[in-house]
């Protein structure tokens, strides 16, 4: 796999909203980390939990949880589930160019 | 589960609505409204917030999944809800749960709504909102595709609006094919909502289907949308229950007919005056409303003849119209029966009389609305007027036109004949190359009447009455016969009075 190399600062940040320590909300985060740890190195990512921050649910108009939002690089892309699939959350939010493999 | 005891309710100030649900929505629960397309659920999911502002100072928060705030805020402006301003105030929340069709989710694996609850409670808690509507589960049905999770999310949704001690409405497609949604499970109390043609003409009901724990009237109820009010109720049987009856009479106007009804109307009474054109019903309505007691008040409703007709008629009969009109002792309206539906005249007439405070009502050409509607609303439009002038102890006069110049009955009499308390003929009556004019009491609720047919005429003064038609029979159904008078004379001797038979 081509690994391209962005040059500069915050090139991606994901936003997930969780509703506290549900299964679901749980399985996210994990799904998230571990996405992040062996295909998104540099990604920054934000948990908001709804419960603690319902302006910021209804600010961005959150329904479902937990919601992935790839906030930058814009225009903001939003993904709905427990992320179960990684390869898939990878595809759906258009990251494969962000893809930097561990061994790389 | 063997606990009698009624739910609290919830008045819900939609005009009628609390009437036929014995006192309101379950306090506490969440009711679900379900109606195709057109069929007002959002206006009812929108009024059910604006009545508790405005009647009852409770705060309400509006959840949409369809359209967005500022259109709702728009089209619901013009029931005279002033959205904008209670949002200032703190009385009306929104939360938007409205999609921009390009923000569709995708979805990877199982999700809740969590983000959803969290925020209507949020602002639930922020104006401490009393009531809460949903509009509508099938808009958030087709943003996320997967029925099975938004059904257990909505089962999670009624629990936790049950926890804020909040009332609440759902609205839900309906799609009309008989089949109950599977909302329908979720709640305990499901409300229907239709938009029917029948006949080729609209009509809008609502029915509770259930009310788990909790009694209501059964069966489908018309309502109608007020351009100023939103929706209004035409609860007809429940009034009907609460009728008062007066034994106090007034004249009718004509002292001959008055002896016929054995002393005048009952003054909370509504007569019928059913007779082919021109056998005198609006002479009839005329001189009803200008035998006016004192401290009394006339209101004339005339679907078939314009004003300077009627002012022109009564002046024939000796009654000045206008002079009346100018002291405040009469109004007159007239309408087309046409410009608008018989729930829409019921409520015109209703404000007229609210406005005027008369003590007799007439309505000249009540045949003339059943043109506009069908059987069944006819029905109940006449149902629900008479009942209300009950309630009122107003007394009413209506007429009705026959079909046919020569006996007959009209449909108007067959449904509605049930509902006045008294019928009066008005029949043409041909005898020996002539025609005459004959009247009847045929029915007189809770007295005694005169059972002949007696012949009358109109002079300048108005109506009089004289004696019986001796020796016709089959006036009433127009098949004359005429019998010799001997052979009269032997049968009233054989039969003195025939007064036991009941009509």
């Amino acid at each position: 796999m081509a690994s391209v190399g962005p040059p500069r600062g915050p090139d991606l940040l994901l936003r997930l909203f969780i509703t506290g320590n549900s299964q679901r909300s749980l399985r996210a985060i994990e799904a998230v980390q571990g996405l992040c740890s062996q295909y998104l190195a540099g990604a920054r990512v934000e948990i908001i939990d709804v419960l603690e921050n319902p302006d910021r649910a209804e600010s961005e108009k959150i329904l479902a949880t937990p919601t992935l939002i790839r906030q930058i690089p814009g225009p903001p892309r939003r993904l709905v589930g427990d992320l179960c699939e990684p390869q898939r959350v990878i595809q759906l939010l258009g990251l494969k160019e962000h893809v930097r493999s561990k061994e790389a | 589960m063997n606990r009698s005891q009624e739910l609290k309710r919830l008045t819900t100030y939609i005009p009628g609505f609390d009437l036929i649900s014995n006192g309101g929505l379950p306090a506490g629960r969440t009711t679900l409204v379900c109606g195709g397309p057109g069929s007002a659920k959002t206006i009812f999911a929108g009024q059910f917030l604006a009545a508790g502002i405005q009647h009852a100072g409770e705060p309400g928060c509006f959840v949409t999944f369809e359209e967005r705030p500022e259109d709702i805020r728009r089209n619901l402006s013009s029931f005279g809800w002033d959205i904008t301003r209670w949002e200032r105030e703190n009385k009306w929340i929104f939360v938007d749960g409205s999609l921009h069709p390009k923000d569709e989710p995708v979805t990877v694996g199982d999700y809740d709504l969590g983000g959803l609850m969290a925020r209507v409670t949020h602002a639930v808690k922020k104006i401490g909102a009393k009531r809460i509507s949903l509009d509508s589960i099938g808009a958030m049905l087709v943003q996320f595709g997967l029925p099975a999770i938004i059904r257990r999310e909505l089962y999670r949704a009624v629990w936790l609006l049950r926890e804020m001690d909040v009332t609440s409405i759902i609205t839900a497609e309906h799609t009309g094919n008989g089949e109950a949604p599977v909302e329908e499970y979720v709640t305990d109390n499901v409300i229907i909502l239709r938009n029917t043609l029948e006949d080729e003409k609209r009509r809008r009901t609502l029915e509770i289907l259930k009310f788990r724990g909790a009694s209501h009237l059964k069966g489908e109820f018309p309502f109608t949308i007020a351009e100023d009010r939103g929706i209004i109720l035409l609860p007809l049987s429940s009034i009907e229950l609460r009728q008062k009856s007066s034994d106090k009479r007034i004249t009718s106007g004509i002292p001959e007919l008055d002896s016929m009804c054995g002393g005048g109307f009952y003054r909370d009474s509504v007569v019928l005056v059913s007779g082919a054109t021109g056998t005198g019903k609006t002479l009839t309505a005329t001189q009803f409303l200008s035998a006016l007691g004192e401290n009394e008040k006339g209101l004339l409703f005339a679907f078939e003849e314009s004003r300077d007709q009627l002012y022109r008629n009564a002046l024939g009969w000796g009654i000045d119209f206008p002079k009346l009109e100018a002291g405040g002792r009469l109004r007159i309206l007239c309408e087309y029966p046409e410009v608008a539906g018989p729930e829409d005249h019921l409520l015109r007439i209703k404000k007229q009389i609210e406005e005027f405070q008369p003590t007799r009502v007439a309505v000249d050409g009540l045949s003339a609305l059943e043109r506009i509607s069908t059987l069944r609303t006819f029905r109940e439009f006449v149902l629900a007027l008479t009942s209300y002038l009950k309630d009122k102890q107003i007394a009413g006069l209506f007429t009705s036109t026959t079909p046919s110049l020569l006996g007959g009955s009209t449909v108007t009499e067959a449904h509605i004949s049930s509902v006045t308390d008294s019928i009066i003929l008005l029949r043409y009556v041909e005898a020996f190359g002539e025609m005459r004019r004959g009247i009847a009491v045929l029915k007189m609720r809770g007295s005694q009447h005169d059972r002949t047919i007696r012949e009358f005429f109109i002079d300048s003064k108005g109506m009089h009455v004289g004696e019986p038609f001796r020796g016709i029979s089959g006036i009433l159904s127009g098949n004359f016969t005429h019998s010799a008078t001997s052979e009269l004379q032997t049968l009233q001797s054989l039969f003195e009075r025939t007064d036991a038979e009941e009509l």
